[in-house]
């Protein structure tokens, strides 16, 4: 998936850093209509039960995941404070101490068992806690070099270490509390890479953009080799011979510029930061409304990007309206089709991992909530 | 500290270090200064037709000197064959056509053929075939690979004992070395050569976490056999009495102060492979042609997880430097990095100042990286080398994009820097520095042991701001503490005294020989119930000299066997109380060593000069503003000004942000007008000046 040759070229920190935040929208962002709305959980299960994080949003951080009524829920959002990871030793905390540095007394926290960090995470208003057996580290370090082969792709040899702290957590070695990965099925990399070659075929390109008013906000652009991303770039790779300023009449110039620089596009994803922060928010309609408006442009269109973005609002849109529906499909390919025919062949990448997309969106949200500060 | 071993070779030096470790001198220790500001450039990873544009651009950065590696997986056709010519592929690899580019502009080069490079190419620039032979690789303590996860391939990385991989390595470095020699100074740009990259073991440097490799086993017992010719210490039990088959401790079982030897021995053995390594590759490129020119190496800014001390790698190589690659907030960190190698290297460098950065790492701003500069430059580095000046695939925001279009920001942000440093000769302005604080090797090995971690890296906990205080166990071993927890605060409450007191301090090695000690009046060291004797001698030389050694919190009682100690304790002053301030304050008050100008709390100030030059550092280290007075430093009747944007500054009332470094300069004002016209937007920062 990821090639050993791999080009990453014309980045620049300031929307690289905003890439990397983009999951996570300042507080208060959102649609007020999508915060007044009552919360509707939808969930595939699937996640609910991997991860404890949409629990962990009701129960305890109450906008843990920033999806459902953001606006009023994030400003009630706990300030961020650095994790605590326990040291232990057969369930005897040997060492209590923040990420950042500092110790804490130990006996802060009564044993590494799952309740009594659930606890202290509670009164300590932390975002996570992390329990490590002490013993496990050097079997754990020596299980994930014995699995990790050279010859794997970066994404297989993660899966592997991935593998080996998940029997490590299985096996109640590694604590992590909430259970951010606690259940989390991992996925063969065959299954991984099929998926991936349906969202993006073989020698194509795809674009990301995100404009605040006239400038970029962040941008990507990556391409794919045999199975594998071989590029991947920013908008400064073609701004010798286009800038875009404006959604609307330069995003098919932008697909142009890459399409010579690169080869083919199959996905054009051009939108405001406004309407990503309320997306990312929870509000599923944002994209499909301003694709109305031509405010996003999202050309080319892939069955998948079309389920991912616009299938809560095309499912509410035609069983209202076939005009809006026509509205949000009028720049694709799929203009002629029946809409919720659309919608049921459009899914299939993401089925085929049996992954929600909203719920994937959910958990990475949390963890990059409760992780990037750290960063 | 003026050894210059490149005078070693037979053939007078082409170049060395200065002997008052300013820079480098060309055609020998008279010869003329060549201050290390160098910019990073891959030729490799562009296109020859923008190398002149590169190297112009270098050379407006008021840059005298291009870094940059040569990657051995890429030039390697087949085993042992290289490709110097080739330009067609991905790479271009025509090294010879590049360094006279860089001749043709006066520029001057380090160069760096590893073998290990990183420069984010994939296998770290090892060849495939390396890092798929299974005699090559480094063991962890249950035999297997050990794997360094570096995108985009987690790979295993070579063994620094293995005999099949230094043959390699060797013939690789002397090929370049021949290819190159003719193009040393002053027949061509080369001025200096670096011997492998961050010679960390890849940064896995826990104790018990590598390397197992068959051959670095029997350099440990070979290297038993040296220290103790007369047998074994009691510590390491009848088992493994036998030397011959010694095997290196695979985890920590020590209970006792005895059973400790075998462990620090077993960490002791690892640095001193570290250092044969280098010596190894660097007798390599010699042998190839590189004589005549110092040889450096750069290690990662380890804190305490680094492999080897700067004093050890600077008895076989000629300048040890440390890279750092640190954002704003990490303040304390960049400072400590570089009080580390002001202290202990003979050219305080920072061999890679990361600028710009790589994506797995992460995002670094323009003003994270202005502010590590001068904060490591506030704290007595003298030379760097700007990684990367020039951008390539892999990396981003370099100065100079890899198009060599300039990114006017990062361009005008580090020409307004270089120049400040050239202005003001940075590297030949003296601070006055009394008072060193040693950081004990021994101790050191006893917190890698008593790590509770395993074999996490301690230089990755590191940046996670975590130490020996959180992540050492509280095992005592029969001391009256955990000794390796106590080291760390004991250390760090030294440095809230001293930093409260505006005392300005070094950090010594303890490896550092007594004669380089001599310029600090007290000398501060962390002691407890163990001690290396040889340790002991050194510090009894420094004392005899007329330092002031101070001793805390205990006198040391065993030697390194546990054995007591039978070499007599120096002279010295033990301070023993739990908070040692007071009598820290006293001493130093009695010494005259405390400074005329006491910072408000929560800010530094560095004073350097020379004659009538002079420049002074303020760092705010607090999360809000300062207007700061600098009073004790006598302005009287000069010119103040601000450094990097030119702008005059008002000394008794100066703006300084949260956690913002400014460094400013000061000149009689009978010496004429400020040099340097303040910047267009620098008007909006002027200060009038009062002074």
């Amino acid at each position: 998936m990821i090639s050993r040759d791999i080009r990453i070229e014309h980045l620049d920190e300031r929307h690289l850093a905003n890439l990397v935040r983009a999951m996570d929208p300042p507080e208060g962002r959102g649609e007020p209509e999508a915060a007044a709305r009552p919360r509707k959980r939808r969930s595939s299960g699937l996640f609910e039960r991997l991860t404890g994080a949409a629990s962990a949003s009701a129960d305890d951080e109450r906008d843990d995941s920033g999806l459902g009524a953001a606006a009023e829920q994030a400003k009630k959002r706990p300030r961020w404070r650095p994790p605590v990871v326990a040291l232990t030793r057969a369930g005897r905390v040997l060492r209590l101490f923040r990420l950042g540095g500092g110790t804490l007394p130990r006996g802060t926290l009564r044993s590494a068992d799952p309740e009594d960090l659930k606890r202290f995470r509670r009164k300590h208003e932390l975002p996570f806690v992390v329990a490590v057996d002490v013993e496990a580290l050097p079997r754990l370090y020596s299980q994930v070099q014995k699995d990790v082969r050279v010859d794997d792709d970066m994404v297989a040899q993660q899966l592997a270490m991935l593998r080996a702290v998940r029997a490590a957590l299985d096996g109640g070695e590694v604590v992590v509390e909430p259970r951010l990965i606690g259940a989390l099925p991992i996925p063969s990399y065959d299954i991984l890479q099929k998926s991936f070659d349906l969202v993006l075929p073989d020698g194509r390109s795809a674009l990301f953009y995100i404009v605040d008013g006239h400038r970029i906000w962040t941008s990507a652009i990556v391409h794919k080799e045999k199975g594998d991303v071989s590029v991947l770039t920013s908008h400064r790779a073609i701004a010798d011979e286009v800038e875009l300023r404006s959604i609307k009449t330069d995003a098919p110039r932008v697909v142009e510029a890459v399409t010579r620089r690169y080869g083919p596009v199959h996905v054009g994803f051009f939108v405001t930061l406004h309407t990503w922060h309320a997306f990312v928010s929870g509000d599923r309609g944002a994209i499909a409304r301003a694709l109305a408006t031509r405010t996003a442009v999202l050309d080319p269109c892939p069955p998948w990007l079309f389920a991912l973005v616009g299938a809560g609002a095309v499912s509410e849109a035609a069983s209202r309206s076939a005009r809006l529906a026509g509205r949000l499909l009028s720049r694709s390919r799929f203009l002629s089709s029946g809409a919720g025919k659309l919608v049921q062949s459009m899914t299939s990448p993401l089925e085929v991992l049996g992954v929600d997309p909203w719920e994937l969106m959910k958990w990475a949200q949390a963890w990059s909530r409760r992780v990037l500060p750290l960063i | 500290m003026g050894l210059c071993s490149a005078a070693v070779t037979s053939d007078p030096p082409r170049v060395c270090v200065d002997p008052a470790g300013q820079g480098l001198r060309l055609g020998g220790a008279g010869g003329e200064l060549l201050p290390l500001l160098a910019g990073a450039m891959h030729y490799f990873q562009l296109p020859s037709a923008v190398w002149p544009r590169c190297l112009d651009a270098i050379c407006e950065l008021g840059l005298e000197v291009v870094d940059t590696y040569v990657p051995w997986g890429v030039h390697e056709r087949a085993a042992g064959d290289y490709d110097f010519e080739s330009a067609n592929g991905r790479f271009n690899l025509r090294l010879d056509a590049f360094l006279d580019a860089c001749a043709e502009r006066q520029l001057k080069v380090i160069l760096r053929p590893g073998p290990h490079i990183n420069a984010e190419l994939t296998y770290f620039g090892f060849p495939e075939r390396i890092i798929k032979d299974g005699r090559c690789l480094a063991r962890g303590a249950s035999g297997q690979p050990v794997i360094m996860p570096a995108p985009p391939r987690f790979f295993p990385v070579p063994s620094y004992a293995s005999e099949r991989f230094f043959e390699q390595a060797e013939h690789w470095l002397r090929a370049v070395a021949e290819r190159v020699s003719s193009r040393r100074w002053p027949d061509g740009p080369i001025v200096a050569a670096q011997v492998d990259n961050e010679l960390s073991l890849f940064f896995r440097t826990a104790a018990y976490d590598q390397d197992y490799h068959p051959d670095a086993v029997a350099a440990y017992r070979r290297w038993l056999v040296a220290r103790y010719p007369d047998g074994l210490p009691a510590g390491y039990g009848a088992v493994a009495a036998v030397v011959e088959t010694a095997d290196p401790p695979r985890i920590f079982d020590a209970a006792g102060a005895e059973q400790l030897v075998p462990h620090l021995d077993w960490v002791a053995f690892k640095e001193h492979l570290v250092q044969g390594a280098l010596a190894r590759l660097g007798a390599a490129l010699r042998e190839g042609g590189l004589d005549g020119i110092p040889l450096t190496h750069n290690f990662p800014a380890g804190g305490h997880g680094e492999s080897v001390g700067i004093c050890c790698a600077e008895r076989v190589v000629d300048v040890a430097s440390v890279d750092l690659y640190l954002l704003k907030r990490d303040y304390g960190a960049a400072r400590r990095a570089a009080e580390r190698v002001a202290g202990s290297s003979r050219l305080p460098m920072l061999g890679e100042l990361g600028w710009g950065g790589a994506l797995w790492w992460a995002p670094q701003s323009l003003e994270d990286q202005l502010a590590a500069a001068l904060t490591t430059l506030m704290h007595g580095v003298r030379a760097l080398s700007f990684y990367m000046t020039v951008g390539r695939d892999r990396w981003y925001g370099a100065p100079i994009d890899e198009r060599g279009r300039r990114d006017s920001a990062r361009f005008e942000a580090t020409q307004s820097l270089v120049a400040a440093v050239r202005e003001a000769e940075l590297w030949s302005l003296e601070r006055d520095v009394d008072v060193a604080l040693m950081e004990v090797r021994e101790l050191r090995r006893l917190q890698r042991v008593t790590h509770l971690t395993g074999p996490t890296p301690p230089m990755v906990l590191d940046l996670f701001g975590l130490g020996p205080e959180e992540l050492c166990s509280d095992d005592t071993f029969g001391f009256a503490s955990a000794v390796q927890r106590d080291v760390a605060r004991v250390e760090r409450a030294v440095c809230d005294v001293l930093d409260e007191l505006g005392v300005a301090f070094r950090r010594v090695d303890s490896d550092l020989a007594p004669s380089e000690l001599a310029c600090y009046r007290v000398l501060i060291v962390p002691s407890f119930e163990l001690c290396d004797a040889a340790l002991l001698e050194r510090l009894a030389s420094y004392v005899a000299g007329g330092g002031q050694l101070v001793l805390l919190p205990r006198v040391p009682e065993r030697d390194m066997q546990m054995k007591p100690l039978e070499t007599p304790i120096p002279e010295h002053v033990l301070i023993d109380d739990e908070d040692p301030s007071e009598a820290l304050e006293e001493l130093l008050e009695r010494l005259g060593a405390l400074p005329q100008l006491r910072a408000p709390e929560g800010v530094d100030v560095a004073h350097y000069r020379r004659d009538a030059e002079s420049a002074i550092f303020v760092a705010n280290r607090g999360e809000t503003s300062r207007q700061v007075s600098l009073d004790g430093i006598e302005l009287a009747g000069r010119w103040v000004w601000d450094a990097i944007t030119g702008a005059p500054v008002n000394p008794k009332a100066l703006h300084v942000e949260a956690r913002q470094v400014r460094m400013l300069r000061s000149r009689p004002s009978n010496t004429g007008p400020v040099p340097r016209q303040p910047r267009p937007d620098a008007a909006k920062d002027a200060e009038k000046v009062t002074s």
